[in-house]
């Protein structure tokens, strides 16, 4: 018989990735492009390759570029900031597990793991406070030494600089003086365990993905 | 195979071991020190003993075997800080968590409350430093295993190996034995194999891919899976991590001292003799009985007719070749639970394990470690006694990051282990460990798992202990070690990381 779930272990935590990396100034297209590339890379992935999503364990992403000098569009506050004479990339999302399963989980797939190198080629991490140029997690480094997978753990270190998210933060704790409330209607419910037990959901939400229609939501009537 | 150190490649089998930690005092010391290295070269003329090499024996077991091993605050001494950070820059991925050094990484490993690293050292007995141990453990440079037949011997190598200590000018040796620990047998029924909870040890070391050892002995029935040779052996052409050259045929090591608390241990399996039997209780929590005999071979009792491979060759899904017993599909851990030791450290083809996709072969660990302090007697609880004993030794592995912290944080001390969980407390933490002394999160504590039936058919039964998992095992002290290749060693006793330039004498 179920009982409420008063216990939930590291493994089926949901957390939150939020990175503000760094760009070459005018290098945004090339970001956009990369990740659009990317989607449809996943789009087109061969049903032959393990679903990666119980690994990922990713519930959502979000990748937003915004321009050196400009504020956030739509809103009339700043919004995000890039650092002066840079571009910045904005990824946000929600996983499941610790950061380095979670980001590891991708190394499996080598169409990411060539997006993420792209990524490195277009950071400017010059002038960034604190960054010595020996220090291996620079991406320059990472690049001279052999990419990401062969320098998996300063990639993490070089995600985490940027990632304005605590990731041992667990969606739907309650942690005094935490940086940020995170909450969680499901806690403990993982990528995994959705595609494990809700029924059909592996034909409800196949991998690789099938084109899926939208209907056109509404967002409310504000203003003049 | 002359540029790798020998013990990385086989056990030596010695039953009489000494392991040692020397400091180099002073920087008045470091030219002396590096004699000591380039006195220690195979080949080397000077007399005095020699570092074992990797080449196969052929006139039989040598009188002894030696290895060495320097951490990253001896390096900084031996070949320069500047030379240490072109290598941390260069092969992060296998340089960088050794570079941190073992004190900074005692979370991470779980080595929390009585085991931090506050404690190290002096505690087990065996610190000869004439000051405490610092904090950092920056005082402690080199680490040498020493491998005889018998006690005798064991001193007399020793005794000759401090003998090659140079001094400085002015007098004084260029190096100080700060730790020592000796290492003998646990012999159970004359079998020398056991370790202090009385479990048979060693039965599951990795198979290298490709070692000479191997075509010494034409084996047919090992169904251990290879393991690439780079996961042991630093290589220059691994997949997934760059190396300098001055690494190649090198290694990385944990060199750990564990306490192991065997009364708290056998508490807690007789701690419900009518309703499970402590050998029982004993079996799960390891994955094993204490004969060695798996308990998905053989799920209510020791195996006797058990040899060789028969106690390696298994699988928790689908049968090895070789695999004894009515093997049954141990997905759900009734047979062998999701928290055994042996399970969590090696949970073979199990694939809903978090990060195991390859068989477990990417985390494998060498394992050199023997017990030290004599056998348990219950004699000893009535008399008040603190008798210390445990295991010492390496835990070797190219990538720490992938091998030895990899299995301590995220198989054997982390939640989650495996998903989907069908256990009742959530897999926890590796029994035989036991939580950390601060750990209050609830399945931690809880062992559980499922009992043997005889009806084929019946539906599971759990049975959970009375009693909250104790710290069974406590770290007393904890080493990186960069094992050097030979050549690097030559490179080391001349203060570079440049092969080319070390010249042979």
């Amino acid at each position: 018989m179920a009982s409420p779930i008063t216990n939930v272990p590291v493994g089926d935590e949901q957390h939150l990735l939020f990175l503000f990396v760094p760009i070459k100034k005018g290098m945004l297209g090339s970001a956009t492009k990369e990740v659009e590339h990317l989607k449809s890379l996943v789009r087109t992935h061969t049903a032959a390759v393990p679903d990666p999503r119980p690994a990922t364990g990713v519930h959502f992403f979000m990748i937003y570029p915004q321009a050196d000098g400009h504020a956030t569009p739509g809103i009339p506050v700043p919004g995000f900031q890039s650092m002066p004479g840079k571009d910045v990339l904005v990824v946000m999302s929600l996983y499941d597990n610790d950061f380095a399963p979670y980001i590891s989980a991708f190394f499996t797939i080598p169409e990411v793991v060539a997006g993420l190198t792209n990524l490195l080629h277009i950071m400017d991490e010059s002038g960034i406070p604190g960054l010595n140029p020996a220090d291996p997690s620079t991406a320059a480094n990472i690049l001279k030494n052999g990419g990401v997978v062969k320098n998996a753990s300063a990639f993490y270190c070089l995600l985490m600089r940027y990632n304005f998210a605590d990731p041992t933060l667990a969606a739907g704790s309650s942690t005094p003086g935490a940086k940020y409330v995170l909450g969680a209607t499901f806690p403990g419910l993982t990528v995994g365990k959705i595609l494990s037990h809700y029924p059909d959901a592996k034909t409800l939400w196949p991998f690789p993905p099938v084109a899926i229609n939208f209907q056109q939501s509404t967002a409310p009537k504000c203003g003049k | 195979m002359d540029d790798i150190q020998g013990l990385i490649l086989r056990g030596y089998n010695y039953d009489f071991i000494k392991y040692i930690i020397l400091t180099i005092p002073n920087a008045d010391a470091i030219a002396g020190a590096q004699k000591f290295c380039a006195d220690l070269l195979p080949g080397s003329h000077t007399g005095g003993l020699k570092i074992t090499d990797a080449t196969p024996w052929v006139n039989g077991k040598p009188p002894y075997c030696l290895n060495i091993g320097f951490t990253i605050s001896g390096l900084n001494l031996l070949i320069g800080a500047d030379n240490c950070t072109s290598l941390n820059t260069n092969s992060s991925q296998v340089f960088n968590s050794f570079s941190g050094g073992a004190v900074n990484d005692w979370q991470y490993i779980g080595d929390s409350g009585t085991s931090e690293p506050q404690y190290w050292w002096k505690r087990s007995g065996g610190w000869l430093g004439s000051a405490d141990p610092l904090s950092d453990g920056s005082d402690l440079h080199i680490q040498l295993t020493l491998y005889t037949r018998n006690p005798a011997h064991r001193e007399e190598y020793y005794g000759k190996l401090l003998a090659m200590i140079p001094k400085t000018k002015g007098g004084a040796p260029c190096l100080k034995p700060v730790f020592v620990k000796d290492s003998d047998p646990v012999i159970v029924n004359g079998d020398p194999t056991y370790v202090h909870f009385d479990y048979k040890d060693s039965l599951s070391q990795p198979r290298i891919q490709t070692s000479p050892w191997n075509s010494l002995e034409v084996v047919t029935n090992d169904d251990r899976p290879k393991v690439p040779a780079d996961r042991f052996i630093i290589s220059t052409t691994a997949d997934d991590y760059s190396a300098d050259p001055f690494l190649k045929n090198g290694t990385f090591a944990a060199f750990r001292l564990l306490y192991q608390d065997v009364a708290g241990f056998e508490d807690f399996i007789n701690q419900d003799p009518t309703n499970v039997s402590p050998e029982l209780m004993a079996a799960k929590m390891c994955g094993r009985w204490r004969d060695g005999t798996p308990l998905v071979v053989s799920p209510d009792k020791m195996d006797p007719h058990l040899k060789g491979f028969d106690y390696t060759n298994f699988n928790y899904h689908s049968k090895t070749l070789h695999q004894k017993g009515d093997m049954v599909n141990d997905d759900d851990g009734l047979r062998c639970p999701y928290a055994a030791h042996i399970r969590r450290a090696n949970p073979r083809d199990d694939v809903q394990v978090t990060l195991n996709d390859d068989e477990a072969v990417k985390h494998r660990i060498l394992r050199r470690a023997t017990p030290y302090g004599p056998p348990y007697s219950k004699a000893e609880r009535l008399e008040g006694l603190q008798i210390q004993r445990g295991l010492v030794g390496l835990f070797i592995g190219a990538v720490l990051d992938d091998q030895f912290r990899f299995v301590m944080h995220s198989w054997l001390e982390h939640g989650s282990f495996r998903t989907p969980d069908n256990t009742p407390n959530q897999s926890g933490v590796d029994p035989i460990f036991g939580a950390q002394t601060d750990d209050t999160y609830p399945p931690d504590l809880e062992f559980a798992f499922a009992v043997p039936q005889t009806a084929i058919d019946a539906a599971p039964k759990y049975y959970t202990a009375p009693k909250s998992l104790q710290r069974y095992v406590r770290t007393d002290g904890s080493l990186y070690v960069f094992m050097p290749g030979i050549q690097a060693l030559r490179c080391i006793s001349q203060g570079t990381i440049t092969l080319q330039t070390a010249v042979i004498h």
